[in-house]
């Protein structure tokens, strides 16, 4: 079992399950979803862990100001090679860096095509990191974010839901997951999109959590709710949780 | 200290402040003026990026006691972004429009050159970024929350280094709901102002004040 980097959840749900697809839900912006996320990502990262971080959502400047915001040192990372970005955004819109250890998708890009352009980068970076002798030792993390932004990407929720489970199935025989060892994954889904979309993302995910914030009076009050896990029990698991220097601190309710 | 001086103390040199009005009637927009008015009566130059038409912009000011036209082309520089699209010319000095064809791709394209033209043009000091209202990319633009990004990135890009103080982003939600989550993402501090109670507050829901409530108007 690897850790959650947030004792409440690894105590609760017994750590996390190796190579398991974890889907965060960010009900609204307010509820921050995206730094739980990024605190995951950094402490992986400052324990030496290997990230590939899938950038479908901003500008890759924009990107590097949240990551020093949420006090990861993207630049350090990426500099040594633990921290590889594959810019999907970038690729789309064509806002190109020159940073070491950003990936490119090339060509014209579809749904159609994105599976296969995705092993192809994947395969490469870890073909690199093989080389390198970097798997020794270290777990491997994927973070994709915001996977709802791909509906205005790829162009509708149909495309969106056929390129989510083509790609998958794409992925599973590719020699960048067959022959390199395979990642934990972590995705975070925004608030686009109708409920059809989700469920699909839903149904794949091993964990799902859910984040959402109201106001009480002039207080905002944090909820994440586990709303399925392996083993889990018929009561719906529920945490309040607010941050202290960008890292979540959770409470049972 | 009032409410102003307060949420400018919280930002980190060079940082980014999102004031998002979460409930009109909090009238988070005239609080941010307020900040805009305390900036420039201090002497800072200000590159305000306006996406709402002048006039409304110019009355609201008014209504928090900030004639703009004494601060114009003097530490007040805007880029009319607005009046560019629906090309309604500005003769006033310090007032920059684009010209010729936009779409959400040239916009940015040409918002870019002209940064990097003005900044280039002189020296400048105490510099901030001001928008008023970065909501108002969700009329002007097809697809808003790209638009959007892109202006952030432009931003990091080139206003990324020294004399640089700070960001001030005035978001609404209720018009605009799209562009908040990248607000939050890159953003040091952000409030929300809300009525709470008959009372129109600021709440600072991120940053190292999390959780600290102001009065917005008025106070001590």
């Amino acid at each position: 079992m690897l850790s959650w980097e947030i004792p409440a959840l690894d105590e609760a749900l017994g750590g996390l399950k190796k190579h398991s697809f974890v889907l965060i839900h960010e009900a609204d912006p307010r509820a921050r979803g995206k730094e739980i996320l990024f605190h995951i990502m950094r402490e992986k990262l400052r324990a030496g862990n290997l990230v590939g971080y899938f950038n479908i959502s901003y500008p890759i400047h924009a990107l590097m100001k949240a990551f020093e915001v949420s006090g990861i040192d993207a630049r350090k990372y990426l500099r040594e090679g633990n921290l590889a970005i594959i810019d999907t955004f970038g690729s789309f819109y064509d806002i190109i860096s020159d940073l070491e250890g950003v990936w490119y998708l090339r060509g014209s890009l579809s749904a159609d095509v994105l599976p296969a352009k995705y092993v192809e980068v994947v395969e490469a970076h870890k073909r690199a990191w093989a080389e390198r002798g970097m798997f020794e030792g270290r777990e491997l993390y994927g973070f994709a974010m915001d996977m709802s932004d791909y509906i205005d990407m790829l162009g509708g929720e149909l495309e969106t839901l056929r390129y989510l489970e083509i790609s998958a199935e794409i992925r599973a025989n590719a020699k960048a997951y067959r022959e390199y060892p395979k990642g934990t994954n972590f995705w975070l889904w925004g608030r686009k999109g109708s409920p059809r979309i989700l469920t699909s993302v839903y149904r794949r995910a091993t964990y799902v959590l859910r984040v959402r914030s109201e106001l009480s009076g002039s207080k905002v009050v944090r909820y994440l709710e586990v709303l399925k896990a392996p083993g889990m029990g018929t009561e719906i698991e529920r945490f309040t949780y607010h941050f202290e220097n960008g890292v979540p601190i959770l409470e049972i309710v | 200290m009032n409410g102003t001086e307060r949420v400018l103390r919280m930002l980190p040199a060079g940082g980014v402040l999102s004031l998002i009005q979460s409930d009109l009637e909090s009238n988070g927009e005239l609080f941010s003026l307020l900040i805009l008015r305390r900036l420039l009566e201090r002497g800072d130059t200000v590159f305000l990026f306006l996406y709402e038409p002048f006039r409304v912009f110019e009355n609201n000011a008014t209504t928090v006691g900030l004639n703009i036209r004494e601060h114009l082309g003097k530490n007040l520089y805007i880029f009319d972004a607005f009046g560019s699209i629906y090309r309604i010319p500005r003769r006033e000095e310090g007032v920059h429009q684009l010209s010729g064809y936009l779409d959400d791709s040239v916009f940015i394209i040409k918002l870019r050159e002209w940064a990097v033209k003005t900044l280039e043009s002189r020296e400048w000091r105490n510099l901030w970024i001001f928008t008023y209202t970065s909501t108002g990319v969700c009329k002007l633009f097809r697809r808003p929350y790209l638009v959007y990004r892109m202006i952030i990135a432009v931003r990091e890009l080139l206003f990324n280094n020294a004399e640089y103080e700070g960001t001030v982003l005035t978001l609404s939600e209720p018009e605009c709901p799209d562009i908040s989550d990248i607000a939050y993402t890159v953003s040091d501090i952000v409030i929300e102002t809300h009525v709470v109670n008959g009372r129109r507050v600021g709440i600072v829901t991120k940053g190292a004040n999390e959780g600290e409530v102001l009065e917005l108007f008025g106070g001590d």
